[in-house]
């Protein structure tokens, strides 16, 4: 009885000294959605940071998201850098995750994500691209950031999701978003319309086949049938090459045709730079 | 100097110099360059042509003698002009063009006696009973037309052709091309080459007929040939006997043209095959002539039909020597219409129920 007394005490010593190590870990992980404009109520921010928390760790991508304007938009790229790197973001031992930064100056709203890590893998310069339009897609013109941000924080969910199967979301990837419902009524307008279409294409073809079965008279041009066996001879013939001529065609680009919306201007990939912490990130942004 | 000769681009059409660089022929004008052979062999294929000639020499046919001039007579028919002729004991009751029972029998005289005859090889009951088949499997056939016996007036009449027979000599010039593609990670490259083809033949055609008469259509008689010449007979007023027979009205000098085109065809068509292992093939200039001409004057076995059906004429024609007939035959608007809606419904449902399980 006493040994079992004496394992217990252990066992409680143990937790007494490692509980705060575990608690402090936690602790110290810095919020990872700030907002010093008031663009959020503290309920959308609180939803949104337990949003971002529950993807970056089960991502073990840090997903951030900061908005102040205190930012400039001239170097935006520095001070999101510098805010991730000196603020203690980042998982792994790479320092993997994002930063969105959002600002506004006298010219408006304007919006920088920073990578790093396995963040650069996980979002091209396309990627990115492609996240700056979900916020604009889902923001109202700066009326509702609470949607924008929550479409934003998904969409870095599955951009993750695709780039841990190895295939990053970039310019020759298709558009993974599901197609909007369609309309049934539409659908079975359309099926209908292509019905009658067919229809009527096979009804012409066919009365053309039957109406062809009712003439018989036809002029012969050709006097074939009456060509002596045997007389035909070319008894000269000289093939004589005299020129080429080359031509270019541009190669039209694969993202065209494959659906995947077009890689505009970008490359593919993602192309990074060293911030003045030394580490490497990635990163896009622009004017909304 | 003087001999100096001036070689016009393939190319272009401009005149081309000599480039001492590399001492081939060079366009000043599309930079095109060639080799002196090339050029050389070029020009000769331009100036080898065959000297146009399409004309027949041979006149076909005779004079009738006395004796086969008393033994037919001449009919023409009141309301549509035609002209034929029978021996004396067949006579003719009905114009065999438009049915017309008014004929007029007159002195037989004039025209040429055919050089050849092809007896006929099928009989009237036999072109009755092609004429039946040839109204079976038409769906849009109108059934009133079908039902009416209409067979009765089936007649055998021989009608006037020109036999043409050519030696073709030809020379032609193809401009050819042949295209190849590459690509690199910006561009698709299509390299164009282009070949001056140069090919010279012969061919010869014997027997092509053009139909003498104005009274019988062109097409319907080209739609029965071909026909058999090797079993063409030296004409006798005894092959007459049981069939009427066409008076030409179209001379041997005016149909040439017709046998003249169908043979040009043929001869060009012929030469075509030669060439191959091209990509685009285009003629440029085509030259021939005919050797050796002649133009028979010959009968040719064909059975007539003619009938009406709401006011418009329908004419159906059978070779006397293959059996085959020909003649378009009219539409029931009602039928037609009836087989568009069941196949666009038919087709329509299943393209739609498709549709909806795909």
């Amino acid at each position: 009885m006493k040994r079992i007394i004496r394992l217990l005490l252990v066992a409680f010593v143990l937790t007494l000294t490692f509980l705060p190590v575990f608690t402090k870990v936690k602790a110290e992980h810095p919020e990872r959605v700030i907002d010093e404009m008031g663009l959020l109520t503290e309920e959308e921010r609180q939803e949104l940071e337990d949003l971002c928390d529950e993807v970056s760790e089960r991502q073990q991508v840090d997903v951030v998201i900061v908005i102040s304007d205190k930012f400039t938009y001239d170097n935006m790229v520095q001070e999101a850098d510098d805010y991730y790197d000196y603020n203690g973001y980042g998982l792994r031992h790479d320092h993997s995750g994002s930063l969105l930064l959002v600002g506004k100056d006298s010219e408006g709203y304007f919006v920088y994500i920073s990578t790093c890590g396995y963040g650069i893998y996980c979002y091209s310069d396309y990627g990115i691209d492609h996240l700056i339009d979900t916020i604009v897609a889902s923001y109202d013109e700066g009326n509702n950031w609470f949607n924008g941000l929550k479409a934003y924080i998904n969409r870095c969910d599955e951009l993750i999701d695709m780039a841990n199967e190895g295939k990053p979301y970039d310019i020759y990837f298709d558009d993974p978003e599901p197609e909007p419902e369609p309309d049934p009524m539409v659908e079975t307008a359309k099926s209908a319309g292509i019905s009658a279409g067919l229809g009527g294409i096979a009804a012409l073809i066919g009365t053309t086949i039957l109406k062809g079965k009712n003439k018989s008279v036809y002029h012969k041009h050709e006097a074939r049938d009456y060509a002596r066996p045997g007389s035909f001879k070319c008894y000269n013939n000289r093939d004589l090459y005299l020129y080429s001529r080359t031509t270019a065609a541009p190669r039209p680009k694969q993202t065209s045709s494959g659906g995947g919306g077009g890689g505009g201007g970008f490359r593919g990939g993602s192309s990074t730079h060293t911030s003045s912490s030394g580490r490497s990130h990635g990163g896009g942004g622009r004017r909304l | 100097m003087s001999n100096l000769k001036q070689y016009k681009c393939p190319s272009c059409g401009g005149p081309i110099n000599y480039d001492i660089a590399s001492g081939n022929l060079k366009c000043p004008y599309c930079d095109s360059e060639f080799d002196i052979e090339t050029l050389k062999g070029y020009d000769e294929d331009l100036r080898k042509t065959v000297e146009e000639e399409l004309n027949w020499l041979d006149k076909p046919g005779l004079d009738w003698t006395e004796e086969e001039e008393s033994k037919l007579r001449h009919y023409v028919c009141d309301s549509c002009g035609g002209e034929i002729i029978a021996d004396v004991n067949t006579g003719a009751t009905r114009c065999p063009y438009c049915g017309n029972p008014v004929i007029v029998p007159q002195k037989f005289s004039g025209t040429l006696r055919p050089d050849l005859v092809v007896p006929f090889k099928v009989s009237d009951k036999q072109a009755q009973e092609a004429y039946r088949n040839h109204l079976k499997d038409k769906p849009l056939l109108p059934k009133y037309f079908k039902d009416e016996n209409r067979i009765n007036e089936i007649k055998g009449i021989y009608v006037p052709f020109w036999l043409y027979d050519a030696e073709v000599d030809m020379a032609a010039r193809y401009r050819t091309t042949r295209s190849r593609s590459w690509s690199d990670s910006n561009y698709i490259y299509t390299e164009t080459s282009y070949f001056s083809v140069f090919r010279e033949g012969e061919i010869g055609f014997d027997n092509v007929p053009v139909d003498g008469s104005t009274n019988i259509d062109n097409a319907l008689m080209e739609s029965i040939e071909p026909f058999d010449i090797s079993e063409a007979v030296d004409f006798k007023t005894a092959y007459l006997a049981g069939y009427l027979a066409d008076k030409y009205d179209i001379s041997a000098e005016a149909s040439q043209e017709q046998a003249n085109q169908r043979i040009r065809r043929s001869a060009e068509s012929a030469l075509a095959t030669t060439v191959r292992g091209y990509d685009g093939i285009a003629l440029e200039s085509m030259n021939m002539s005919l050797n050796n001409h002649t133009i028979k004057y010959c009968l040719l076995p064909v059975y007539i039909l003619n009938t009406t059906y709401k006011g418009e004429k329908f004419t159906f024609a059978m070779n006397g020597q293959t059996g085959k007939l020909v003649g378009d035959l009219p539409i029931e608007k009602s039928s037609y219409a009836m087989y568009f809606a069941i196949i666009f419904l038919v087709v329509s449902a299943i393209a739609f129920i498709i549709q909806m399980f795909l």
